[in-house]
């Protein structure tokens, strides 16, 4: 194999306006809009009109699973938006646990 | 190939009825969603799942699979290739599938029922395909980092699964290896982006980006909490009362550190600024003493233990207990 090609990751801090998420996320942009009123992602300035809002790389992360888990299990936008919060709290609660594992580990010379 | 079981995957039996085979189909499909479940092999699960439910919950799908299931089990070496001659009723039709991703469907799926769908869904108007132009999918993907690499960057070879859509919009997967560089301080949940590196486009239009999920991978004997850092830093009984200057490792290379005379099992020592990198404030590096004995003493040190134990009769280290 030939020597592959070093690409530079930009941490930038790029941001989306409405238009791109929802050609990104193939989300018709009502529903991007009703998503936002029940919370499921955030623009980075909630407070302008939404033809200049402007998203960050994770909402676009977030947007893709929502829109999964909408479709394959029919969930509503309410289930929808809980269901992201319990499994962020899920998340969260397991790497708290893993790293406590951790510590306690080695306080017993694991 | 392997015959694959549709009742079985589905948990329900031969006779179910609609009602039930959805409802199964529901429950484990919340169950085995790749979003929620971290089960290893879920996603292989969850396609799985899909691909049983498409054919169940056609009446003649179903039958046409039912009559097939018999012949294939009867198969001497226990494989099942479909009968010389078979054709499916849904091989012809142009409607397709019903399906979240018809292209995820198996080999075996598609000996029986065909890939025609597939090829045709979405694009019925022949004149609108060929000045068809979309914009390449943006793919999104977690990657692991040592916190090393995640402060001081580091370059980082991945492989990834990028799926190419050709001009009829049937969809194939190609592995790809990039080598990519990883900027200095980067953090938990962070999403990196490389423009461009996404899948392509079609019809000649730009190509979509790749998006990175930071993680942190588990360190051999740090932990993060915040931007602060966490050393379980294992001291003698001599050190703790008397008190030393202990080499620690830090993100940093290693650094001297004064542990106070009298410290404890549990007492946390604060290294300001050697925790992680932020374009704030870096965090701290938090030092927890613990104090850790040999198993066994010479007869001398135990006599020595002896003279302790006698000096300090008056401390109670259970006083808490309430003894």
């Amino acid at each position: 194999m030939s020597t592959p090609t070093v690409y530079l990751a930009d941490t930038d801090g790029t941001l989306f306006t409405l238009s791109e998420v929802c050609e990104r996320c193939s989300i018709q942009t009502e529903i991007i809009i009703e998503m936002v009123e029940y919370g499921i992602v955030a623009p980075v300035d909630l407070q302008t009109n939404n033809d200049r809002w402007q998203f960050r790389p994770n909402a676009l992360a977030r947007l893709h699973r929502a829109q999964r888990l909408r479709q394959d299990l029919e969930l509503n936008l309410a289930g929808l938006a809980l269901s992201l919060d319990l499994l962020d709290q899920i998340e969260s609660l397991q790497r708290e646990v893993n790293s406590l594992k951790h510590q306690i580990q080695r306080l017993h010379g694991g | 190939m392997d015959f694959k079981d549709y009742y079985k995957i589905l948990g329900v039996s031969e006779t179910a009825d609609a009602a039930e085979i959805k409802s199964s189909y529901r429950k484990l499909a919340r169950k085995y969603h790749p979003d929620v479940s971290k089960e290893q092999g879920a996603e292989e699960k969850f396609k799985e799942l899909g691909e049983a439910y498409e054919v169940l919950k056609d009446p003649n799908k179903r039958s046409e699979y039912d009559q097939l299931r018999q012949l294939g089990a009867r198969q001497p070496d226990g494989r099942f290739r479909p009968p010389p001659n078979w054709k499916s009723a849904a091989d012809t039709s142009a409607e397709g599938y019903t399906g979240a991703d018809a292209g995820q469907f198996s080999d075996f799926f598609e000996s029986i029922f065909g890939r025609a769908g597939t090829a045709h869904r979405g694009y019925s108007d022949e004149g609108a395909q060929r000045s068809f132009r979309m914009r390449g999918q943006d793919i999104h993907y977690k990657i692991a980092l040592f916190l090393e690499e995640a402060q001081n960057g580091g370059q980082r070879q991945i492989t990834l699964r990028i799926p190419e859509t050709d001009e009829y919009g049937l969809v194939t997967h190609r592995e790809k290896t990039l080598n990519i560089k990883i900027p200095a301080k980067v953090s938990q949940g962070q999403h990196i982006r490389l423009a461009g590196q996404g899948a392509p486009g079609i019809g000649g239009a730009e190509a979509g980006d790749l998006f990175l999920e930071i993680e942190f991978a588990p360190h051999p004997y740090f932990s993060v909490d915040g931007n602060n850092i966490i050393l379980t830093l294992p001291i003698t009984a001599s050190e703790a009362a008397l008190g030393a200057t202990i080499e620690v490792p830090t993100l940093s290379g290693k650094i001297k550190l004064k542990v106070p005379k009298g410290s404890s099992t549990g007492d946390k020592l604060r290294i300001k600024g050697k925790g992680l990198l932020a374009d704030a404030a870096a965090g701290d590096q938090l030092v927890v003493l613990q104090v850790s004995l040999p198993k066994q003493h010479s007869e001398q040190t135990e006599s020595l233990y002896r003279q302790i134990a006698e000096q300090e009769s008056a401390f109670n280290p259970r006083a808490s207990l309430g003894e």
